[in-house]
């Protein structure tokens, strides 16, 4: 459920004021815009988070009050100093605002889960393990699916282009947490070739020994890369097939052939530059979401990624961070559209914006 | 005209197969013979309309074929299944034929008289399910924790999954034409306001959404068949965007067309110019659409229900089976038989539905070579 903003650039053919002034018009509207959709994103968020009725009080407090440790005027006490007393529409409303007027100074208030710590503090800190493995995933996948995508467009209805579009069918169609699953039963507990869980060898004394860590760490991180390899391999493969099929049906294509261009030429010079704009732009598009963490592949392999830290936090009904974790999704996935967007104009010069 | 000059005609004219009517009417027309041609055109002609020319092409292709199968056996799996199965999908085996049991040891110490005493206690529990079984011929697929069939629980869980996903579909399919058609008709404020909350909903995160929603309907204390009512709900409610935009999309330029304004001449109210004469046109996108939406919708309900947040334990669903081993790692490790069939039936499922909505894509398209 990630699609762009806006459909694509309008086209225009020509352009009476000079580009930057409207290219800076037309980012202005779009970052307004944007803005708007992200307030309508944090009144969504909020009244859902709040109208939950155990909260994180009640939720580490419940067996003590059972146990006579505390009692109900403390717990009310201590959900005012949590700022979650009130759970009227007017009380909602009051910390819908109070959390409004900070997230805009970039204050996301201090996690109750993570003690101490800062909601941007945290995320911050751990969503860079997310990145990391989004981003040689991706590299992969790319490395892998680009060539192979072009292949099975000039061979269109070829033996090789069935076998990989089945292939790449069944990455889309997989599943990630059966993906993983199946993954860990093979090469973890079948055959020991790779740690099951967690990030580092826990037993082991990493410090003074950076270069240890980091290679314990890559070695922890081959299985879940690979989950997110294979998982991003069909998408790709089958976006660089149909752009490729695009391209080699138009009109530039025949006339290259048509003076006596070798199809080799044809194909990885005339038509893959082409093919690599919508690649591209699609790529810009990906990266900001590359920090958003996956939920439950780092659940599954116990990472703590960013994806991971927001699952337990949303158990523990930690509101500051939920709302945090949520808004910074929602900011990259606005940032993921305007850069394609964006770099759609910048690849492709025939792309003139219009409004 | 004798067999083999037809065909050599048809060889010249280079007529594609499906212009079944046009060649015809070539054919009699190069004979020169008129007379045969009045009496011919009616009993000859056979007219390919524009529906079977894309039955055709689908049922040509190869992939859509196969995933058509796939998904009318998972079909009759699922729902013809139980009818066979002796098994219910929360029916416990109580034969505990492997006859397992475990032994808790404590030790008492008490002190009469000065003297030390220490009894040690042995506690015999017979388990009286049979539980993790393996495949055998009495349950085929083996059992599962609580000792039910698992193969019973996969078509149970079929069930579910296949009906949550059509009933979303169909829905988030019915809110978005509606929302699309409105916005992409009457354009300027209303298309303003249903294009800023699609935008909204495309930024909303899914997953953790889902999530806090299945917490909140937890706290709610919605349980049992009433929490995978919701759950389709919830669904709907964040999948109906994508709909909007496609008939949003496609009614910006269909509005622009010569029949659109035929129809405005002849005084056609708006409602009967959108849902009559508009969305119609639309129809092969939203089939393809849904098609491939069902998959993802699937693929959703699993991702939710191995989280423990979907369709809640006592019923099956394929992946609240697989939910078993984020518990149990030994299940993991030692019973594939448990949770390897219910991945393979959502994979099944989800691939059979990509298979389909491709190759009903390729055929409602008149560009497609083949």
């Amino acid at each position: 459920m990630n699609c762009a903003l806006y459909p694509a650039l309008p086209l225009s053919a020509r352009s009476r004021k000079p580009e930057p002034y409207k290219m800076l018009k037309y980012m202005i509207k779009r970052i307004l815009l944007c803005l708007l959709v992200l307030l309508g994103v944090s009144v969504i968020l909020y009244i859902l988070v709040r109208i939950m009725p155990s909260n994180f009080v009640n939720k580490m407090f419940d067996s003590q009050v059972s146990q006579g440790q505390l009692k109900e005027e403390d717990i009310q006490r201590m959900k005012e100093l949590f700022g979650i007393a009130d759970n009227s529409f007017g009380g909602i409303l009051k910390g819908y605002f109070t959390w409004l007027g900070n997230a805009v100074r970039l204050n996301f208030g201090e996690s109750f889960l993570y003690t101490g710590q800062t909601v941007q503090g945290v995320i911050a800190k751990y969503m860079w393990i997310s990145f990391a493995i989004a981003f040689i995933s991706m590299i992969l996948a790319y490395l892998i699916a680009i060539p192979l995508g072009t292949k099975a467009a000039v061979s269109q209805y070829g033996k090789l282009d069935y076998t990989t579009s089945v292939l790449a069918m069944l990455g889309i169609s997989l599943p990630s947490f059966f993906l993983s699953a199946l993954l860990i039963k093979a090469l973890c507990v079948d055959t020991g070739l790779f740690p099951v869980q967690g990030i580092s060898d826990a037993t082991m004394n990493w410090d003074g020994n950076p270069v240890g860590l980091f290679f314990n760490e890559a070695y922890h991180l081959v299985v879940p890369i690979l989950v997110v390899v294979i998982l991003e391999i069909g998408g790709t493969l089958r976006f660089t097939r149909t752009n490729t099929l695009e391209v080699l049906n138009a009109d530039y294509i025949r006339t290259a052939r048509a003076k006596g261009v070798s199809e080799r030429w044809v194909v990885y010079k005339h038509s893959f530059r082409n093919t690599m704009i919508p690649l591209v732009s699609s790529l810009a598009g990906a990266i900001p979401a590359m920090f958003s963490g996956s939920i439950i592949i780092e659940t599954v392999f116990s990472i703590p990624g960013i994806g991971n830290m927001a699952y337990k936090a949303m158990e523990a009904g930690d509101i500051p961070f939920i709302m945090g974790y949520n808004m910074f999704l929602a900011i990259l996935t606005v940032l993921g559209t305007l850069l394609a967007d964006l770099m759609y104009a910048v690849v492709d010069p025939r792309v003139k914006i219009m409004r | 005209m004798p067999e083999n000059a037809e065909r050599q005609h048809r060889k010249r004219a280079r007529l594609p197969p499906e212009t079944e009517a046009v060649r015809r009417t070539v054919v009699e027309k190069t004979t020169g013979d008129s007379a045969r041609l009045e009496e011919g055109l009616a009993d000859k002609i056979q007219t390919v309309s524009p529906r079977r020319l894309i039955l055709r092409r689908f049922f040509r292709s190869k992939l859509s074929m196969a995933g058509l199968v796939m998904i009318v056996a998972l079909f009759l799996f699922s729902f013809l299944g139980p009818v066979f199965s002796p098994w219910g999908q929360t029916e416990v085996d109580y034969d505990n034929e492997q006859g397992r049991s475990s032994y808790i040891e404590r030790k008492i110490e008490f002190t009469v008289d000065g003297a030390t005493y220490e009894i040690i206690d042995v506690a015999r529990t017979v388990y009286t399910s049979n539980y993790l079984a393996p495949p055998s011929a009495k349950h085929w697929l083996g059992t599962d924790l609580e000792g039910r069939d698992v193969l019973t629980r996969i078509m149970y869980g079929g069930r579910i999954s296949l009906m949550i996903g059509f009933i979303v579909v169909f829905m988030s399919m019915f809110i978005g034409v509606l929302l699309g058609g409105l916005a992409g008709y009457y354009g300027r404020h209303v298309e303003q306001i249903v294009m800023r909350v699609v935008d909204i909903f495309n930024c909303l995160p899914t997953l953790p959404l889902l999530l806090i929603i299945s917490a909140l309907l937890e706290a709610f204390g919605v349980k049992g068949l009433s929490s995978i009512y919701w759950l389709m709900l919830v669904l709907t409610f964040f999948s109906w965007t994508g709909t909007a935009r496609l008939v949003r999309g496609q009614l910006l330029s269909l509005r622009e067309q010569e029949f659109i304004l035929a129809a405005e001449a002849m005084g056609v109210p708006p409602m009967r110019k959108i849902f009559r004469h508009l969305i119609p046109n639309v129809i092969p996108q939203l089939i393809v659409g849904m098609t491939l939406a069902l998959g993802s919708v699937i693929l959703y309900e699993a991702a939710l229900s191995f989280l423990g947040l979907g369709v809640p334990l006592p019923y099956a669903a394929w992946g609240t089976m697989i939910n078993t081993i984020t518990r149990h790692p030994e299940i993991l490790a030692g019973f594939p038989n448990v949770w390897i069939p219910p991945g393979l039936c959502i994979v099944t499922a989800v691939l059979a539905f990509n298979f389909i909505g491709d190759g009903l894509r390729d055929a409602f398209d008149p560009r497609a070579k083949r």
